[in-house]
């Protein structure tokens, strides 16, 4: 018996951006939380670019706030730079997307989660995950092959709990590549987590290798920024949490530069020295985030590429470069910069890198985020073969919610498609698998005119309102700015513009907000946000409408569903294809199984007629 | 998806024999409603409690066309709940028009299976059988849309595939520029996606032209009459024209050829002469010598010229012989198939060709035999010898012909008659689709909006031509474009 027992409610493996998402969920849900990391000074890092947002992924930031998660908060909090993308097209389309203090940001998630309620954050090196088999009593999950009850750590110890999340990030069985050099480890200066690696295998996971790549940094002092483009923030910042009205701060501008044929060439002579073409990088990397040398070599013909030079912070002269992640070798790296304006004597302060590490493919994965092998066992982010804080923060929220529904016998907490991003995200994971590093776009969701940024603590706050997730200040928040918008819809059906009713003077392209503000007095008594939605609702109101038509209509489908045990042999005339993908996928209802790939019409009327 | 229980569907369903009667299936709650508007009858369906059957006729746009409708106003129905089926004389065009009507008038057509699947659900069929129907849908399904596509041959494909990828390329930039707003590169200009759409539009209604065009062409199977000149192709079009007594060179169309319709025991088709050609003629203007060069042809050779395109749509092909050109140089069957025969037959596929042996008279009787095994020996077996001069071999012509027709059933023309609906449905849905986006792009209403319409186009013409994924817009933006802030 080990010395040291400790036991818990939920577990959480790793304090990335999914792992204190996580736990910080499941603990305002009031379960019993122990977050495990292997190192206190790395909780919620940013170990890639010092940003937070973007287009897609500035609006998964504003559900994770909207479910009272972390990462808006803190990004309001340690924000240098704050920037709406795609600010003149429509709503659907504004993107929240901030520069960050790098280390106030960790700063401020620790704290979080030091000050969070029924949380334990714990320094551990988590050796092997354990499982019992499971008995009838156990689990009605007919999946199930085992059970979670725990973890053993160094050092003598064990933490038992019903279960477990890994938000094991790029740490499984990680390798780093600089030029020839390789080396184990997740991140620059830290190790790699065989044992857990180890542990899957054991279970039955199966496991796969992907590649990403990070670039160098710079030292501020060294670099000459009259030789770029300044790049500076909005002029009204506008937050990323629903509990901020504005933000009050400093900016700091980043800086743009660019690469030329000089720095291609010299890439291109070099080519043999970098891994990727080498040979010994063997998996893919993501192709919207590709390394410089991969740029150089699949688009020839570009004879410049734009670098964004960014600051981590204002109490560190480290500066980012985003645009040019590699793994070419340290002198390649140096003679680059020469080349660059404004970076001819820049210091490089870290070399860029490129890491190869284990995921597992996630239509391994129930909807909720448990795997279907092993029952009380989650995963969340990079593990799951996603890239960016946002992603791996919204994965991490929601299995923690559902850790905490699963402990306590409830329904999980599902997002749909035509509710959030975070809802697309975990779908497409579980339904589709990934190839590449999965990365938000707005492209993936078919219903993205609704899901707004602007409008997510009205699309998602009251649902996490009702499994506890969401404290009673925020609700309150939502249920003013509710019936403000409420007042303000009856004043466009009720009032008149230039002999209009207003509802349809605002279907008018050309009309602005200042325009409706100047025409209609009324408007003043209201706060700005709640005007500013009721006016997207009101000239968007076909467009809603419609795609509401399409979600109706899915939703038919998606109100047959399919038992977890459903044996699709026993389904005649079902094509091999279809069998295979649904036998591994078992999505939970006709609507999911409908968007398996290769599953046609005819399947599904199959399974159906064996259904009835 | 489809399978909205809710809705009300219609189909073509009928035999694929012409003679026989065409019907029209409808299933769903709005089925008295709808019908109620377009079938006049002395005593008005809506009163109708329980099964009945009315006569009266369609009261459609251009026509009226007498009609028998049996329905079943209640559950109590194949399907357990309101359905239809009018009876009605068999004509293609005709029962689209009934379908394409019914869906103007907010019924759905029916998706392959669906009224099985319906009936299912009702209880009427065991699983065993409902899975057996279904099961085979695939099969069809596929079939039918090969066979609507073959139909259409190159004629629509295409255009139609060239149509989507472009349209799909226009998108990927659209959706770049709103997904990566921050790489320093212009994906398209306003008036690339203007030029594009413009083009986009005029294609679809050429194609809806042609489909409108290919549905007044195609009334009836056709079957062609080739081969060498003097093989006595004439004399046996007019007589199997002449045995129905329904020889007519149909007028009103723009056909120079001479055509007849045949009606062997509700069988139907139209019989085509090529009469007058010259063999290499002939041939060089079919698929089966798609390398030979065009001879030069004068302006009268060229109006009896089947085109192309003509000879493509024909089902079947009676290749004419003539006895004689078999026999060796001491009037005996030759041992082997002369080459140039083989030629010709080479590339035509086994379904689609009978051989036609003429004036089997004029060789001995003896020899007919040897004849008819040197064409079996050489794996020939839809052969049939004939003479017109004394009427010999029409029943095994006409057994082949019959056969094969059953044996490509896919060719159903009931089936056909739905794709028909279904293709000309997806364009006209992906033609106001492709209005809106115009409107959208010149009102400055915003890319993703622009985006989203031209995505429901796309949606439209994937019915015909495959669906949109994400993954392949995704493709394309990364393979064109260098991404990567």
């Amino acid at each position: 018996m080990p010395s040291s027992v400790y036991h818990y409610d939920v577990l959480v493996v790793g304090a990335g951006h999914a792992g204190t998402e996580a736990a910080a969920a499941a603990a305002r849900m009031g379960a019993k939380v122990a977050l495990l990391t292997t190192n206190l000074d790395t909780v919620g890092q940013m170990s890639c670019n010092p940003a937070i947002g973007g287009v897609g992924k500035g609006q998964i930031v504003r559900e994770i706030d909207a479910l009272d998660g972390l990462m808006g908060r803190a990004t309001d909090a340690t924000g240098i730079q704050f920037r709406l993308l795609n600010r003149r097209k429509g709503p659907a389309m504004h993107s929240p997307r901030a520069q960050c203090h790098k280390k106030a940001y960790q700063s401020f998630i620790k704290e979080a989660i030091e000050d969070q309620q029924n949380l334990d954050l714990r320094q551990e090196i988590v050796e092997s995950i354990l499982t019992e088999p499971v008995t009838k009593k156990d689990s009605q999950n007919p999946l199930h092959r085992a059970k979670i009850i725990g973890v053993s750590v160094q050092g003598d110890a064990i933490y038992r709990a019903p279960t477990v999340i890994l938000t094991t990030g790029t740490f499984l069985s990680a390798i780093m590549h600089t030029g020839e050099a390789k080396s184990a480890g997740g991140r620059a200066g830290e190790g790699t987590s065989r044992s857990i690696s180890n542990s899957l295998t054991e279970l039955g996971f199966e496991t796969a290798r992907f590649k990403t790549g990070t670039p160098p940094r710079l030292n501020a002092r060294t670099i000459d920024f009259s030789k770029t483009e300044q790049q500076p923030g909005d002029e009204n910042p506008q937050p990323f949490s629903f509990t901020n009205d504005r933000l009050e701060l400093e900016q700091i501008p980043c800086w743009i530069t660019h690469t030329n044929e000089k720095v291609h060439s010299l890439i291109r002579e070099n080519l043999s020295r970098a891994p990727i073409y080498s040979g010994q990088i063997k998996t893919a990397g993501p192709r919207y985030c590709p390394s410089i040398e991969d740029k150089v070599v699949r688009f020839s013909d570009k004879t410049s590429h734009q670098l964004f030079l960014e600051p981590e912070g204002p109490d560190t002269r480290e500066v980012y470069v985003n645009g040019v992640s590699t793994s070419l070798p340290r002198d390649v790296q140096d003679q680059m910069f020469r080349l660059i304006p404004g970076c001819e004597n820049a210091q490089i302060m870290r070399y860029g890198y490129a890491v190869e590490y284990d995921y597992c493919p996630p239509d391994q994965l129930q909807p909720w985020l448990e795997t279907k092998r092993v029952s009380g066992l989650f995963f969340a982010g990079q593990i799951n073969g996603t890239t960016g804080y946002e992603e791996a923060g919204a994965q991490g929220l929601l299995a923690g919610a559902n850790a905490v529904l699963a402990t306590t016998g409830k329904e999980p907490f599902l997002l749909k498609r035509e509710s959030a991003y975070s809802g697309v995200l975990v779908d497409d994971l579980v339904t589709c698998s990934v190839d590449e590093p999965y990365r938000m776009f707005t492209s993936r969701a078919e219903y993205r005119l609704l899901l707004r940024q602007d409008n997510a603590d009205r699309r998602l706050t009251r649902l996490g309102s009702e499994i506890g997730l969401v404290s009673a200040e925020r609700l309150a928040r939502l249920e003013n700015k509710e019936s403000q918008i409420k007042a303000i819809q009856t004043l466009f059906e009720t009032e008149k513009i230039e002999g209009k009713k207003v509802e349809k003077y605002l279907t008018h392209p050309e009309v602005t907000l200042e325009e409706l503000y100047a025409k209609l007095a009324p408007l003043a008594n209201f706060e700005a946000e709640s005007v500013r939605q009721a006016f997207f609702d009101t000239r968007y109101a076909g467009y809603i409408a419609r795609q509401q038509q399409q979600i109706d209509r899915q939703n038919r489908l998606s109100s047959k569903g399919i038992p977890q045990n459903f044996d699709y042999t026993k389904v005649k005339n079902l094509r091999t294809e279809a069998f295979e993908k649904l036998s591994k996928v078992r999505p939970l209802n006709l609507e999911q199984a409908s968007r398996v790939s290769g599953v046609t019409p005819a399947d599904i009327a199959l399974i159906l007629a064996y259904l009835q | 998806m489809l399978l909205s229980l809710d809705e009300t569907i219609a189909a073509v369903a009928t035999s694929p024999y012409e003679g026989l009667r065409g019907i029209v299936r409808l299933s769903g709650t709005k089925t008295v409603k709808v019908l109620g508007t377009i079938f006049n009858t002395q005593t008005p369906i809506e009163a109708a409690t329980e099964s009945q059957t009315f006569t009266g006729y369609l009261d459609l746009a251009e026509t009226k066309v007498p009609a028998t409708l049996y329905l079943w106003p209640t559950e109590k129905s194949y399907t357990q709940e309101p359905s239809a089926e009018i009876h009605m004389v068999h004509s293609l065009p005709l029962l689209q028009h009934v379908v394409t009507t019914l869906t103007s008038l907010g019924v759905r057509l029916a998706e392959p299976g669906e009224f099985t699947m319906r009936a299912f659900l009702a209880g009427r069929l065991d699983l065993t059988q409902a899975e057996a129907v279904l099961g085979i849908i695939h099969a069809d399904s596929e079939k039918e849309l090969q066979t609507a596509l073959s139909q259409l041959a190159g004629s629509l494909i295409h255009p139609l595939t060239g149509l989507r990828k472009r349209l799909l390329e226009t998108l990927a930039h659209i959706e770049a520029g709103l997904d990566f707003v921050e790489e320093e590169v212009e994906f398209i200009s306003e008036s690339e996606v203007a030029k594009t759409l413009d083009l986009a539009i005029t294609e679809v209604e050429a194609l809806q032209k042609q489909i409108e065009q290919r549905d007044e062409a195609k009334k009836r199977w056709q079957v062609a009459l080739i081969g060498p000149p003097n093989t006595g192709k004439s004399s046996l079009f007019n007589w199997l024209a002449d045995k129905q007594a329904l020889v007519s060179n149909i007028s009103g169309t723009t056909r120079d050829y001479l055509s007849a319709v045949v009606d062997w025991k509700g069988l139907s088709f139209e019989l085509i002469d090529t009469a007058g050609l010259d063999y290499s003629h002939s041939l060089s203007n079919s698929h089966l010598q798609k390398n030979s060069e065009l001879a030069v042809e004068t302006i009268e050779e060229s109006s009896q010229t089947m085109t192309r395109g003509q000879v493509e749509q024909v089902d079947l092909l009676l290749h004419c012989f003539e006895s004689s050109s078999f026999l060796d140089v001491s009037n005996k069957i030759r041992s082997t198939l002369p080459e140039e025969f083989k030629n010709a037959l080479t590339q035509v596929p086994e379904e689609e060709i009978i051989i036609v042996v003429t004036k089997i008279d004029q060789i001995p009787s003896d020899q007919h035999l040897s004849l008819q095994l040197l064409f079996e020996q050489s794996g020939y077996k839809k052969t049939a010898l004939t003479s017109s001069k004394k009427e010999v071999g029409l029943e095994t012509l006409r057994e082949l012909v019959t056969s094969l027709f059953l044996d490509n059933s896919h060719l159903e023309s009931g089936v056909v008659a739905s794709t028909m609906v279904r293709c000309r449905e997806s364009l006209e849905q992906a033609r106001e689709h492709l209005l809106n986006s115009q409107v959208i792009l010149t009102g400055g209403v915003g890319e993703e909006l622009l985006a989203g319409e031209i995505r429901l186009g796309l949606e439209k013409l994937g019915k015909i031509v495959g669906e949109v994924y994400t993954e392949e817009v995704l493709d394309h933006i990364f393979s064109q474009f260098c991404i990567g802030k």
